[in-house]
């Protein structure tokens, strides 16, 4: 009867252990599976916040865009349009009020220049060339126009085709061009820059170096400008490569992938 | 050695499991599980040394398996291991605490083997009484177990030396 009981005691002791091991092990597979999972729901969702941020700068992009195009366009049609209907309208004046030539010529002369500052606000808030004359065209007209006013010698090389970019990407290249060069002006005091487009593998490198005062690595991503320019890098799908240089100039390279970026996509 | 000699080794065994419930109190505190701060732990082991008395000297005796505390010791080290993982894994993220690298193997070390050696150590006396080749077969699972746990422990202790 003891040896009996000595047997049952034996295989409960034997089953009960091998059933608590299952169950703690059955736990920690449970755990592990759990984690698993969680840690792949994170990610999933880390993923969708890129994805929506980038969307967000995406669309800001695209209507800061769109209003610049709007405000162009409304100042030179409209506002430039009253300015000529204006000067037609005062030498009608002159001719029946046999008015002083004085008079009217000086007033003349602030109306050419009011269509003259309307022109060159419009052109800068969308140039209008990039849609007649192409990217390449346009740029080269802003660097000579930049180079004439400031005195600065731009060196631009393009040995790339960039008509294949659609246009919210020429767009982006020329507004990236515009703030190197109003960042070359306003803070680098740099006298020469040059401004090379070649074709990487698939994508299309932008390289700018000036010979100003450079910039620290604690002012990288502190200014608006380079926010900009960062922005729409990433809002075309690229990559920067800043390399920074106190005292010896600035390096920027620009690496513009063509997938989703051209005319064809 | 002393089982060599005929020479009975219970009383190494009491004075074994308050060293090694002192040390792994140690190492839970280090990985600070949620629910125990440092003065539960160290009241949690003052009691247990409380446990290992009685169970020396009032109960049972010094030169008998200690079923008590060996199975206090074991409830408490599965209790500090769930606790572990409910405050370390993914099942509670929001209050999910970051704990040393290879730590999380040596818990599932503890885990299994308190499990799995709970109903030894309930059943120690019982199993002492029991004819020699079952003894062994018995006390042959445990170190089974023991086994795993060292292995358990040699990942941790490497993962920690790799981070």
């Amino acid at each position: 009867m003891e040896s009996t009981d000595q047997v049952k005691l034996y295989f409960a002791i034997m089953s009960v252990s091998l059933a608590l091991t299952l169950i703690a092990g059955g736990f920690l597979i449970a755990t592990f599976r759990l984690g698993k999972s969680v840690l792949h729901k994170k990610r999933a969702l880390l993923k969708l916040n890129v994805k929506h941020e980038k969307e967000l700068l995406f669309n800001s992009i695209q209507t800061a865009e769109a209003e610049r195009e709007q405000l162009a366009r409304d100042l030179h049609d409209e506002t430039g349009n009253i300015f000529t209907t204006l000067s037609l309208s005062i030498n009608q004046l002159k001719n029946e009020n046999n008015l002083p030539d004085e008079t009217v010529a000086g007033s003349i002369k602030l109306i050419q220049s009011g269509i003259e500052s309307i022109r060159r606000i419009s052109h800068a808030l969308l140039p209008f060339e990039l849609e007649l004359l192409g990217l390449e065209e346009t740029l080269k007209s802003h660097f000579t126009s930049i180079a004439s006013l400031s005195g600065i010698s731009v060196l631009f090389k393009v040995d790339a085709d960039l008509s294949q970019f659609n246009k919210r990407c020429r767009i982006a290249i020329y507004r990236i061009c515009q703030e190197l060069m109003s960042n070359c002006i306003k803070h680098a005091k740099a006298n020469e820059v040059s401004i090379i487009i070649t074709t990487g593998h698939n994508t299309v490198v932008m390289d700018y170096r000036d010979n100003g005062r450079g910039m620290g690595a604690e002012n990288l991503g502190s200014g608006l400008g380079l926010k900009n320019i960062k922005d729409r890098v990433s809002f075309m799908n690229g990559s920067l490569n800043c390399i920074p240089c106190p005292g010896s100039g600035f390096n920027f390279s620009i690496s513009i992938p063509l997938h989703k970026n051209t005319v064809y996509d | 050695m002393l089982w060599k000699h005929k020479i009975n080794n219970f009383p190494l065994l009491h004075f074994y499991t308050f060293f090694e419930f002192t040390v792994l109190i140690l190492f839970f505190s280090h990985l600070k599980p949620g629910r125990f701060s440092n003065k539960q732990m160290v009241f949690t082991t003052l009691l247990f040394l409380v446990i290992c008395l009685i169970d020396a000297f009032v109960t049972g005796s010094i030169y008998t398996f200690n079923t008590y505390s060996r199975t206090t010791e074991s409830l408490v080290i599965i209790l500090l291991c769930l606790s572990w993982f409910i405050n370390t894994t993914p099942l509670q993220t929001r209050n999910a605490k970051k704990s040393p690298p290879g730590s999380d193997h040596m818990v599932r070390g503890f885990l299994i083997y308190f499990s799995g050696a709970l109903v030894f150590f309930a059943f120690g006396e019982l199993i002492d009484h029991m004819r020699f080749s079952w003894r062994l077969n018995l006390w042959s699972i445990h170190s089974f177990l023991v086994f795993q746990l060292h292995i358990f422990i040699l990942i941790g202790l490497w993962k920690a030396q790799i981070r």
